[in-house]
């Protein structure tokens, strides 16, 4: 999965992103409910103060159950009590006074702490609900502002409650919001980082697209604005790709060195060997022949391997099949040949101009070598190929010949000048372009030779 | 009939002038482009020959430059690449045909051959004026359908002749047309050389044109159009 870029921004940027946003909404909530927590507890010891300065002990020593209180203790279970309560000796409690809003039930006090003049504890309330409760010792004396009483060591205890009900209320309206914050947030998150990420690796996905265009042979180059950090990948990828074309160009050159370094020899020796009529002249003739097949064939091929991987590569067919028919025309003129011409606008090979021209003038040349009066030739476009027809109204080809002038070094008619490799390098080229050539007989009596070839878009 | 090979490799161009002359045609060669630039604009040939790959100066420039300086003699040039781009770039620059490497010398004497007829106007192979019969392919002379035997230099004469039958040719044009560079030239001595010719042939198709040269016509048809003038 991390084998995207696009996965990978999206977890790295979307992940933290989140934990970021969980945290902040932990803290906030924590930070909310201390807050309220502290309120709380604020307003209890208010209420505890306030009942403290109000409780009295008179002169007998015993508790002044008449406390005034604030109307929140009147109101039965209104979520606010009191509770003033001794310790008997069994460790028991006895309880001296209660607000009204207990009305008959008690506080339960879970325990008295040793030694704590103030402690908070909470307990279950008269009608269940939960209770915070801040409990206080008090000498007697105290209460009794320090008129002479009988036991002014008693000790009393001044329990003030508060039903956390709305506490709890609080805190579900914080959580509702919290968690509503959270989740515009989090899709906030997510659609900017979605944003950002598609946005970022748009140029990618354009450089991707332009790519693929040089692959199917509608650029040559990669082309367009590309944003800093691709850029040098878009000038190393045309660097790359012009280097490519110099290779060729410099393969191309050598196997054309090559070639100029074989075929003068081989052209010396054949000639040679014509001069004389002994059984060696004559198998040095042959054994030349053979090799001047060879070397046109095996250089043929060479190119053509190294030419179709070539990438980028585009010709128009027009200018190419205009040119090679002008020249075929002025050498041939004595023949008096027309040459019908049917090539459609704007088509366009997805591979080089040379291979183009050694596919069409082998073909026309040996067209032009049959013909009587007409040759017709055709270039159309067929879904992702182009169609070459070229039809002359010379002798033809018998069917069972066919597959024999595809093939290499085959020469059927010795008598006329020429290589008699035209028709089989122009298989070999059209096979490395995984094209098709066909030979089949023409409306106008001759040869027709039909041949399929990539498009480019 | 005067041919100019240029071709840089010694063996290649040894072998083309050899059969070429084989085939009664004079010869000049050269090895370099600019020699070979020089000479195609100063001397009277038929046809060059051209080698692309040559030292000095290219063959494609050579030519372009020929074509742009009015020489129009019909030009045949060798490629060793065999590519159709370095064809089609030759036929652009002006040569008339084109043989790729290696090539047989037969196919390079038939296309000279084609080319000189072809510049000359003529469709076959085989001229004939009168009862007389040149053909260019075999380089035979029949008269009424016997064959004569001429020398290479007596063939070219009746062949430089035939092939611009009904011009009148100056004696000077047929010595730059006969002759090799380095030969010795005599304008003197081709009148001997048409004493013999008419002698062998003993039919009257080579006329004097006082002053001017000579020509070659069907004595036929000059009768006729004497007799016509009449």
């Amino acid at each position: 999965m991390l084998g995207s870029i696009r996965a990978r921004l999206l977890v790295f940027s979307a992940i933290p992103a989140l934990l970021f946003l969980i945290i902040g909404v932990l803290v906030v909530l924590s930070l909310a409910r201390g807050i309220q927590r502290e309120e709380f507890i604020e307003t209890l010891e208010v209420e505890l103060f306030q009942l403290v300065a109000w409780a009295q002990v008179v002169d007998d020593g015993t508790f002044d159950p008449q406390l005034p209180g604030a109307t929140r203790f009147e109101t039965a279970f209104s979520g606010w009590y009191y509770q003033v309560f001794q310790l008997n000796e069994t460790g028991g409690i006895d309880v001296v006074a209660t607000s009204q809003s207990l009305q008959q039930a008690r506080l339960n006090i879970p325990e008295i702490p040793e030694g704590s003049n103030r402690w908070f504890t909470e307990a279950i309330g008269p009608t269940g609900e939960g209770l915070m409760i801040v409990v206080q010792r008090v000498r007697a004396a105290t209460l009794a502002d320090n008129r002479p009483i009988p036991n002014p060591d008693d000790q009393f205890f001044i329990a003030v409650a508060r039903s956390v009900e709305p506490l709890t209320q609080t805190n579900q309206l914080l959580y509702r919001a919290l968690g509503i914050g959270f989740g515009i947030g989090a899709v906030y998150l997510m659609l900017s980082t979605i944003f950002l990420v598609t946005f970022s690796l748009a140029p990618l996905a354009r450089a991707q697209q332009s790519l693929h265009g040089i692959r199917s042979g509608e650029a040559s180059r990669l082309t367009g604005a590309f944003p800093r950090e691709i850029e040098p990948l878009a000038e190393e990828i045309n660097l790359l790709i012009d280097e490519n074309e110099k290779v060729v160009e410099r393969a191309r050159t050598q196997v054309g060195n090559l070639a100029h370094a074989l075929k003068t020899p081989l052209s010396v020796l054949t000639n040679e060997a014509q001069t004389a009529e002994t059984p060696l002249a004559n198998a040095v003739a042959e054994q030349a022949a053979l090799m001047r097949a060879q070397v046109d064939r095996y250089l043929a091929r060479a190119r053509v391997a190294a030419t179709s991987q070539v990438l980028g590569a585009r010709t128009e067919v027009a200018p190419v099949i205009s040119r090679l028919v002008r020249a075929l025309e002025k050498i041939q003129a004595d023949k008096n040949i027309t040459v019908e011409q049917d090539v459609g606008e704007g088509l366009y090979l997805r591979g080089e101009q040379q291979d183009l021209e050694e596919v069409i003038g082998n073909v026309l040349e040996n067209a032009f070598k049959w013909a009587k009066s007409r040759i017709v030739l055709k270039a159309e476009k067929t879904g992702a190929d182009l169609l070459f027809t070229v039809a002359d109204d010379g002798p033809g080809l018998a069917p069972e010949d066919r597959p024999q002038a595809l093939k290499r070094g085959q020469r059927l008619d010795e008598t006329t000048p020429g290589t008699g490799l035209g028709l089989s390098i122009v298989a070999d080229i059209v096979s490395a372009y995984g094209g098709e050539v066909k030979l089949g007989a023409a409306a106008l009596g001759g040869l027709e030779v039909k041949i399929s070839l990539p498009s480019a878009r | 009939m005067k041919i100019l090979v240029i071709e840089d490799e010694p063996a290649i161009n040894r072998q083309l002038v050899d059969a070429f002359k084989e085939a009664n045609y004079a010869v000049d060669s050269t090895g370099d482009g600019e020699e070979g630039e020089y000479m195609g604009e100063t001397g009277s040939y038929d046809a060059i020959i051209l080698d692309l790959g040559l030292p000095g100066k290219d063959g494609i420039s050579v030519l372009k430059s020929w074509r742009a300086g009015g020489v129009t003699t019909p030009v045949l040039i060798l490629t060793a690449r065999g590519v159709w781009s370095e064809r089609v770039e030759g036929i652009d620059a002006g040569a008339d045909d084109y043989v790729a490497k290696p090539y047989q010398i037969e196919e390079v004497l038939a296309r000279i051959r084609a080319l000189v007829r072809r510049a000359a106007g003529h469709v076959s192979s085989e001229i004939t004026c009168g009862p007389l019969r040149l053909d260019t392919k075999s380089t035979r002379v029949t008269v009424e359908g016997n064959p004569v035997k001429l020398t290479s230099l007596e063939y070219r004469l009746l062949s430089y002749l035939l092939h611009h039958m009904g011009r009148v040719v100056s004696r000077s044009e047929l010595v730059e047309h006969l002759y090799e560079q380095d030969f010795d030239r005599d304008s003197n001595t081709i009148e001997v050389f048409i004493g013999r010719l008419r002698k062998k042939l003993g039919v009257d198709v080579i006329k004097t044109v006082r002053g001017l040269g000579y020509c070659a016509e069907d004595p036929a048809q000059v009768d006729g159009k004497a007799a016509a003038d009449s």
